[in-house]
């Protein structure tokens, strides 16, 4: 399990904070999507809960250690894969691997065959002696799982992984994510595309300039967002943003009105617009899919 | 932990910077074993030598003589140059140059008819070849003490080196006949003794016999020329003599006496030899002396830019480039890993100045049959470690500062530069701003004062305790180490400050620092 608990990290104290106050869990068995813009804080959380950053205040708990005072202990219990792997390029893949798999305890022969191991069930089998210069990004990235594996960790902290890859890669990636949820692992699963994780995720997280904007469970995927209704009215006039306000927020287009998390359902604002001699040619009402509605909460900025 | 040290001490080790600074100090301790050993055979061979007879007449004055250089090669493009003046007023009655032979022998003639005075007339001779010369006055008249009508120029026994093997010397003597050509029948006589007395020691002749005295018990002994062994005959006005056979025959002598005679065996001249003059050059080099300025100067050289690349390698580049970020996601913590990095990156320093100090030892070992003497060793390389470990925790500290791997190499060469190679004009420029003089002891004191605030003089103040002396412009300057501030406690004090300084920031910005 992960606990994030009141997470705050200033790179710089004259500029606001990286992450304010960040909070959440990952339950064992669970995958959480972590969903926000370019900047908004989820490498920093993602960097901070494997070890990698320390936060100004606030901590993450990995299965009960803290990841700051219990660093040996947490680390031990979560695997980190980055979005972009950065390791030394001169290095031949099992060497590296192996220098990593000492601090987890293991040597020689021992280390050696688990290092094989975890590179065959990679997919790196037979590129084990290559430099890694030699690796394509999506082998990089494969060699970097097989390295958050060494301990068999049940915690995974996924950052932006299937950005980069080809749909084999990402397939690989989502499939593997589904499987650990499988095994009871917790994964931390971020991504500033939404679609990417919204099929797989228990819970999305939404993260935007620091700050958790809303969470999300998937039970509430389903029946997510707000009503929306879109209208086609000839005779649009000054009036009519006035009239529908009321009802939620108004989008104008030429003849095209759009009303987002309307509180009435479309036949009432329909009556209401008859009676003050609008002519509604089309009248339409849906679900607010969970993309636009993470694009309403972050207002607009992104293309999430 | 111990296999991931392991494994950044290989790395570290191996790494391309401090391979090739090791194979650059290796290749240099090699390359300077040709050095010491010259050092260890060398003689001063003179660059310019001539001898000569002047002839005396009442019309003209000859000269015949040969100007050659320390191994007996003539020289041809030398110049010599002569005047006759006036020993009073200066006048200048005559001058001219003139250029030897391919044989190096100069044969002139010079006018004197017209010279108002001979008796206060000198003649001058100046030899040069190049930057080399010297000049010698003599009066163009005979000396009173000769009576014959040749007088040598300079003097008629030369040391010249055997141009086969410089340890080896051999006499050159220039003599010539009473009218000035080649001597004929002139014979060279030898007497092998052993100066007991060099306080009593005298020797005279006349024209048959010499007397030696001071040869111990106020004993004095009359040689009978004719009757003392011949070394060889002259034929010519310069004749090379090999004295090592005669040397074979007595080994104890330390003079040899030469007797030469005409060839009614009438004794011409004498001369006594110091059998030293004949001996290998055998250098007073105190071995602990030499083996710590070598030490120094190579070593003492290298390790500073040795310490900043291995720590560059080592820690510094993977910081600034991020991959130590894959190791802090290892089960370890912060402390672990920069601990780790430091000890493995000492130990690449250790094993590195181990290998050198070994080179060092087997050049002096091949060149001295002699081995650097343990307390050096030790001394040297602790202090070397020192610095070392200094520079180490600068580079490290550097590593959490700079952004960029070439802004943190690029200052940790210059840090090394300045440190090295500046250091000195740091030193002349304080000086010279508080108004103390180059080279007083005021001077020194500053200079070491000063060397107390860089890493690098660490080991030049162990050698200045060690040794109590500091280089001056004129060589070393004995001193008191502890007048100066330089005792054990203060070193030990220095070493712990030069190593856990750094050290602690660096662990302070490895720990509590992203």
């Amino acid at each position: 399990m992960i606990e994030i608990e009141g997470l705050t990290k200033y790179y710089n104290r004259k500029a606001p904070p990286a992450l304010d106050k960040v909070g959440f869990k990952v339950e064992n068995g669970e995958i959480v999507g972590y969903v926000g813009l370019n900047g908004a804080g989820k490498t920093t959380t993602i960097k901070i809960a494997a070890g990698v950053l320390l936060p100004t205040s606030g901590t993450v708990y990995i299965d009960g250690y803290d990841i700051v005072r219990e660093k040996a202990k947490a680390s031990e219990r979560v695997g980190w894969l980055p979005e972009l792997p950065n390791f030394n390029l001169n290095e031949k893949a099992l060497n590296l691997m192996m220098y990593y798999a000492g601090f987890h305890g293991l040597g020689g022969q021992q280390a050696e065959e688990r290092c094989l191991s975890l590179l065959k069930k990679v997919g790196l089998q037979g590129y084990e002696n290559n430099k890694l210069r030699e690796y394509s990004m999506g082998m990089k990235k494969r060699f970097s799982l097989a390295v958050s594996m060494i301990s068999d960790p049940p915690n995974f902290l996924f950052d932006e992984v299937l950005n980069g890859l080809d749909p084999e890669g990402i397939r690989f990636f989502r499939e593997l994510a589904l499987e650990f949820k499988k095994e009871g692992r917790a994964v931390l699963f971020s991504s500033h595309i939404l679609s990417e994780v919204e099929t797989i995720a228990d819970e999305i997280v939404f993260i935007h300039k620091g700050r958790i904007i809303n969470i999300i469970r998937s039970e509430d995927l389903s029946r997510f967002g707000g009503l929306v209704i879109e209208l086609t009215i000839s005779n649009i006039d000054n009036k009519l943003e006035n009239i529908l306000e009321s009802y939620g927020k108004v989008e104008v287009s030429g003849d095209s009105v759009i009303i987002y998390d309307s509180k009435a359902p479309a036949y009432e604002v329909n009556r209401v617009l008859v009676e003050n001699g609008y002519k509604v040619s089309s009248l339409q009402s849906r679900r607010m899919e969970l993309e636009e509605y993470f694009l309403k909460l972050v207002g607009g900025e992104g293309d999430a | 932990m111990l296999r991931p040290i392991l494994y950044d001490f290989r790395k570290t080790f191996l790494s391309k910077g401090s391979i090739i600074v090791i194979i650059l100090v290796a290749l240099i301790g090699f390359a300077l074993i040709p050095m010491v050993k010259t050092s260890m055979t060398s003689v001063y061979v003179e660059p310019l030598k001539f001898q000569g007879i002047l002839i005396y007449s009442n019309k003209s004055l000859g000269i015949k003589g040969i100007i050659f250089n320390g191994y007996g090669e003539p020289l041809t493009n030398a110049h010599i140059y002569l005047e006759t003046e006036d020993m009073y007023t200066g006048e200048v009655y005559y001058n001219t140059t003139l250029n030897p032979d391919e044989n190096g022998f100069v044969d002139a003639s010079i006018d004197i008819s017209n010279v108002p005075s001979p008796k206060d007339t000198l003649l001058n001779i100046t030899v040069s070849y190049e930057t080399f010369s010297f000049t010698t006055k003599r009066p163009i008249t005979p000396l009173s003490s000769s009576n014959r009508s040749i007088d040598q120029l300079m003097t008629p026994i030369e040391y010249i080196k055997d141009p086969k093997n410089s340890t080896r010397t051999f006499i050159r003597i220039f003599y010539a006949n009473d009218d000035g050509g080649p001597p004929t029948g002139y014979k060279i006589h030898y007497y092998l003794y052993k100066l007991e007395n060099p306080y009593e020691f005298e020797y005279f002749y006349n024209e048959t016999h010499v007397f030696l005295g001071g040869l111990g018990d106020k004993k004095r002994l009359v040689l009978k020329a004719s009757e003392l062994p011949v070394m060889t005959t002259l034929t010519d006005y310069a004749t090379d003599l090999d004295p090592y056979p005669l040397l074979k025959e007595n080994v104890n002598a330390t003079n040899i006496l030469l007797v030469i005679t005409d060839s009614h065996d009438n004794i011409l001249d004498v001369y006594n030899v110091d059998t030293r003059s004949f001996m290998p050059f055998i250098p007073g080099i105190n071995v602990k002396d030499m083996i710590s300025g070598f030490m120094l100067g190579v070593l003492g050289g290298f390790v500073p830019i040795m310490a900043i690349l291995n720590a560059y390698f080592g820690y510094g580049s993977d910081r600034v480039k991020g991959y130590l970020e894959m190791v802090l996601a290892r089960p370890v913590t912060r402390l672990g890993i920069a601990l780790s990095r430091y000890i493995s990156i000492i130990l690449s320093l250790t094993v590195a100045i181990l290998i050198l100090a070994g080179i060092m030892n087997f050049s002096i070992y091949y060149t001295l049959s002699e081995t650097i003497p343990l307390d050096v060793l030790t001394s040297m390389i602790l202090a070397f470690l020192v610095e070392a470990a200094a520079l180490v925790g600068i580079m490290l500290v550097l590593s959490h500062i700079l952004k960029s791997t070439g802004s943190l190499i690029g200052v940790g060469i210059s840090i090394w530069i300045v440190l090295s190679f500046f250091w000195d004009l740091i030193i002349f420029l304080a000086s010279n701003a508080l108004g103390i003089q180059l080279m007083s002891a005021e001077y020194h004191r500053i200079s070491i004062y000063l060397s107390y605030l860089n890493p690098v003089k660490y080991s030049s103040l162990v050698d200045i305790y060690r040794r109590g002396y500091v280089i001056g412009a004129s060589g070393k300057i004995p001193i008191t180490p502890a007048y100066y501030g330089i005792t054990l406690p203060t070193l030990v004090i220095l070493a712990i400050a030069w190593i856990t300084i750094p050290l602690a920031i660096f662990l302070y910005l490895a720990t509590k620092r992203d």
